[in-house]
């Protein structure tokens, strides 16, 4: 996983649909993030202040792929 | 559009006798005329709807010398730029039709014009100096190509009624093909629900002579290993899809002789493909819709939308229940398949009205959702993924409610919906995990069976996944989940039952762009995540026509394309004698597919509360309904096909001419 594919990442997310609820807004970042950069994410990490920032999602990507 | 059928023997020369009956069978598939080639070991046979070079694209066609013939069904978009190169290669053509340019290819090409096609189509070819006849069919199985295959002799025809046409052909419901509709939706060509009777696959070629007859594929569904997509910026993608979007619809909407309309359902593609067309033509356009008077069904205001929006010339039709109980047994006439739902019948007035409104042929977006990544099915298999990571997770239970938005309304079932949802039937490392809860739903119909052809039915099962090809481990988990779309709903279900069969029946062309073979191409090689963006499906398609189709039609959740199913017969009063006569005890028992004492439960039961049906109990009926229907027409009835090939007749006779 990148840091230019984190980045289109983010920059993508710019195109999703609104969803009022935060909870469920950060579950489907979430889900995306995951997805596409192949990580495993805790509870705590789905947080919308860190799935929408590049730099925050490599680090928890990073974190994700070394748990066990 | 058209249809083709013939025989070809490496023993007895075929009989005339044997081909005219199947031409007049056709005659909806090509009401402007009719033509046969006889030579000595093959007979080709033709009646056509004529698009393109009316006064010189009569079939079946020849090359310069005779001795290569076609009789095609479909269109070759590409067919001005191929002809142009077998131009410049020395062939010589004598009428402007695409049909020509296939004799010309395969002349120079031999099998490998297939691949330089882009087009829909079945045909037969007969290569007199080999002895040989070349059946081939599209990629992705827009046009219907059957056979059956004796010892010596091989018979060939665009729908089942035709090759019944033959008193001599045992017609019986084949178990195995009756199993893959109960679960699949459609049989795998070559299977077919009739025993004896095969399909050619989607992209294949086949051969039959004095070395028998073999078949291989000339294109395979594949995508790039995960990761290994080649290009990654979304912005470039979106151009590049829309620039080849539009290309396929001017291809298909400017190639025509006659006027070409469109389908406007309200949904995405549609719009996208109407759009094209008035944004990047210069014709007036006129679109045509189905509105539903139940409204759970009905997509009027966003047809209207978009009629307005582009200022086309707009028709609808607009269908109750009583109209689809009415005309399913001609739906299941022409679709010639057991059926799961009554989608096809709408389609069926739908094609109707556009004949009847003086066109030919329409543009339509079938394709979309298979190839872009639109379907539901896609999404839960995304979501099950997501929650299958951490089962433990308390957040992770509400994933569901991104896909059902009405479980936002009932928090407190959300849990245990959860639950049922994500356990069931889900193992993520199953190549057809997608599918799997489909599939087994599906697959409730068999209960209905009777003792012995359950038994049948499970004894032939095979699981479809074994055919997804090796590479497929490797590729996105989205990719598998398109590769069994495009192999099982796609061509036996979506293109056929309701596509091709349901426009043909009220002799109209489909044209689809989005099965173009560069948009397949394209669409193919793109990262998984520009087609289902989390859960936004078709994502790419939205943004690359974000300025064409409107927000209130380019942000609406999803809606499949459904019609009213076991209402449809039993939801307005009393339902029509055919229904009581297909489901009675003695039809049923005549048939041997199901258990009568169960049939008379389920009917029971929908005289009750048919409104209230589950999506189980409503496939049940249906599926009920439509095999006794193929079962009364083309096993027990025998229902008598038109006698007459259309006129005029072309009539070329090889083996009179060799005589003289």
């Amino acid at each position: 996983m990148t840091r230019q594919l984190a980045q289109r990442l983010v920059a993508e997310c710019a195109h999703l649909r609104p969803v009022e609820d935060p909870e469920l807004d950060a579950l489907r970042r979430a889900l995306l993030v995951e997805d596409v950069l192949g990580a495993r994410l805790t509870d705590d990490q789905i947080d919308l202040a860190l799935l929408t920032d590049a730099d925050a999602l490599l680090a928890l990507t990073a974190d994700a792929h070394d748990q066990p | 559009m058209c249809g083709i059928c013939g025989v070809a023997s490496q023993g007895a020369p075929p009989d005339l006798d044997d081909v005219l009956p199947m031409l007049g069978a056709l005659a909806h598939r090509g009401p402007d005329g009719s033509g046969w080639l006889r030579d000595r070991k093959a007979i080709l046979g033709h009646t056509r709807l004529s698009l393109i070079d009316y006064a010189g694209g009569a079939q079946p066609i020849g090359n310069e010398d005779g001795t290569v013939w076609v009789t095609f069904n479909g269109e070759i978009f590409n067919y001005i730029e191929l002809r142009d190169e077998l131009l410049a290669l020395g062939h010589r053509f004598t009428t402007r039709s695409d049909t020509e340019v296939i004799v010309h290819a395969y002349e120079q090409w031999g099998a490998g014009c297939f691949p330089r096609f882009n087009g829909q189509w079945a045909l037969a070819i007969w290569d007199r100096r080999a002895g040989r006849l070349v059946l081939s069919r599209d990629r992705l199985g827009v046009r219907p190509l059957y056979y059956r295959l004796d010892r010596d002799r091989l018979t060939f025809a665009s729908e089942v009624k035709a090759l019944f046409t033959d008193n001599t052909i045992p017609r019986e419901l084949d178990p195995a093909g009756l199993g893959e509709v109960f679960s699949l939706w459609s049989t795998v060509a070559p299977r077919t629900p009739f025993a004896g009777i095969a399909q050619l696959p989607p992209g294949h070629v086949a051969w039959f002579d004095g070395a028998g007859f073999r078949s291989e594929p000339y294109w395979r569904p594949g995508f790039p290993p995960r990761g290994e997509e080649p290009g990654q910026d979304l912005d470039e993608n979106a151009g590049r899809l829309r620039e080849l979007l539009v290309h396929a619809t001017r291809l298909r909407f400017e190639r025509s002789d006659f006027p070409v309309g469109a389908y406007l359902s309200g949904g995405l593609d549609s719009s996208v493909t109407a759009a094209a067309i008035r944004h990047f033509t210069d014709a007036d356009l006129d679109t045509f819709s189905l509105r539903f008077t139940d409204e759970e069904f009905d997509e009027g205001p966003y047809q209207r939308l978009m009629a307005e929006r582009l200022e086309t010339n707009h028709h609808d039709v607009e269908v109750s229940h009583v109209d689809i109980a009415e005309v399913f047994p001609e739906v299941v006439w022409h679709a010639e398949s057991p059926l799961l739902r009554t989608a096809p019948a709408p389609l069926f007035l739908l094609s109707k009205l556009v004949r009847g409104s003086g066109y030919k042929v329409v543009v339509t977006g079938e394709g979309a959702d298979e190839v872009l990544g639109g379907y539901d099915i896609y999404r839960e298999a995304k979501v099950r993924e997501f929650w299958a990571r951490d089962p433990s997770s308390r957040l992770r239970d509400r994933a569901t409610e991104l896909l059902y938005p009405w479980l936002v309304r009932n928090p407190g079932k959300a849990p245990a919906f959860a639950r049922s949802f994500f356990a069931a039937d889900f193992d993520p490392s199953d190549p057809a995990a997608s599918h799997r809860t489909r599939w087994n739903s599906t697959g409730a119909v068999v209960t209905l069976l009777n003792e012995g052809m359950r038994r049948e039915v499970e004894a032939a099962h095979a699981d479809h996944a074994g055919a997804m090809p090796p590479e497929a481990a490797g590729w996105d988990s989205l990719a598998r989940a398109q590769w069994l779309e495009m192999t099982t709903l796609l061509p036996g279900y979506i293109l056929a039952s309701q596509g091709d069969r349901m426009l043909m029946a009220n002799s109209v062309e489909g044209r689809f762009p989005f099965l173009d073979r560069d948009v397949v191409a394209f669409a193919n090689q793109l990262p998984a995540r520009h087609k289902l963006f989390g859960l936004e499906e078709k994502f790419l398609l939205r943004h690359a026509f974000s300025d064409l189709v409107p927000d209130a039609i380019r942000h609406r959740p999803k809606q499949p394309y459904r019609a009213p199913d076991a209402a449809s017969f039993f939801g307005d009063g009393a339902p029509p004698d055919w229904v009581l006569d297909v489901a009675s005890t003695e039809a049923v028992l005549a048939a041997g597919v199901f258990d009568a004492a169960q049939v008379r439960g389920l009917v029971a039961k929908a005289r009750e509360r048919s409104r209230r049906f589950g999506n189980t109990d409503n496939m049940r009926l249906v599926a009920v309904l439509s095999t006794q229907l193929l079962h009364a027409q083309f096993l027990a009835g025998r229902r008598a096909a038109p006698a007459r090939p259309p006129e005029p007749v072309l009539a070329i006779d090889l083996t009179a001419q060799e005589a003289s």
